[in-house]
């Protein structure tokens, strides 16, 4: 037997058995029940074929096929960039799906930035600035129609609103700036990169798939 | 046979380091089937995207001899290590934000605005 035969055989049957690892993992992605199932089935297939692909460079001896490999593993990579981009909501105040909605305390304003997932509501006027304290009316039928306080009724250079001492306005944001401290909107915003909890414990209520 | 000692042994070690990246291969996808849970799964392709894919490329390295081709498989395998972990993370992201059902199967950390009723 010579070395080329030798590693001929060696190549074929590294590509025969990537062909058939190949297809089990297109039935995960007609299986999968979940969209994050189809994604990875399908970037774990871009893997395999850039293994069969510098395989094949060596088996024909064309060194340009690794250049291919090379593309083709950018492009598997951007495309789970795109799948991600899609399905990840870019907004300040992004949440998950969880129906955190119903822990929201009454006067909790710090989830007034735009959520996709909340249904739109008709805000009407808003009366802010120096109307605020000459319309304590507006503001109150306000906060009868929609059940938290309007978004742009506290100003911080106000003075009247700092030393109002009332607590049915209580909120963090006046809280702090009476207290000198300042306030990190954008921290106390949920955003995706901290939510991932403590350990994947559990087994999903079907019992093992 | 033809072919000297030295040619034989480089052919010994590319046998070797292919048989042990398709066995990761192998390990990888018996555990994307096994485990039942989308974060598992990806805990269980990690290993083919990084021991699977090196030992393969390390593989042909060797079977290439010293040459272009060589600097071009290190290439590649750079950029896979580079980039597979931001992949997975992104789909642990996509999972994240699309999943209503994410408390039966995670044990979510408790978040400052909260209460008792989660």
């Amino acid at each position: 037997m010579s070395i080329e035969t030798a590693y001929n055989i060696l190549y074929m049957g590294s590509l025969i058995i990537f062909a058939i690892l190949i297809g089990v993992m297109l039935v995960r992605s007609v299986i999968g029940p979940r969209i994050t199932d189809r994604i990875l089935s399908v970037n774990m297939i871009g893997t395999m074929i850039i293994c069969c692909i510098v395989i094949l460079s060596r088996y024909l001896d064309e060194g340009y096929l690794v250049d291919v490999a090379l593309i083709y593993a950018m492009i598997s990579f951007v495309s789970v960039l795109i799948y991600a981009s899609t399905y990840i909501p870019a907004r300040p105040g992004r949440r998950p799906l969880d129906g955190r909605k119903k822990t929201r305390r009454k006067g909790d304003r710090r989830n007034d930035a735009y959520d996709p997932y909340e249904e739109s509501e008709e805000p009407g006027p808003v009366y802010a600035g120096r109307e605020a304290e000459e319309a304590p009316w507006a503001r109150e039928a306000w906060r009868r129609q929609t059940g938290r306080m309007p978004a742009a009724a506290v100003s911080p250079e106000k003075e009247s609103i700092r030393n109002d001492s009332s607590n049915e306005f209580g909120n963090d944001f006046t809280d702090g700036i009476k207290k000198g401290v300042k306030k990190d909107f954008k921290k106390d915003n949920r955003s995706g990169s901290a939510g991932f909890g403590s350990g994947f414990t559990k087994v999903p209520k079907g019992g093992r798939q | 046979m033809t072919g000297t000692p030295m040619e034989w042994i480089r052919f010994v070690l590319t046998a070797v380091f292919m048989i042990v990246g398709l066995c990761s291969f192998i390990c990888a996808v018996l555990g994307v089937f096994h485990f039942g849970y989308i974060m598992n799964r990806l805990h269980a392709a990690g290993i083919g995207d990084t021991m699977g894919l090196m030992s393969v490329l390390v593989a042909l390295m060797i079977s290439a001899g010293f040459g272009m081709d060589l600097f071009k498989l290190i290439a590649v395998a750079a950029f896979m290590w580079c980039t597979s972990p931001v992949s997975t993370h992104f789909m642990g992201q996509i999972e994240y934000f699309t999943n209503p059902d994410l408390s039966s199967y995670l044990k979510l950390r408790r978040r400052r605005g909260d209460t008792e009723e989660t």
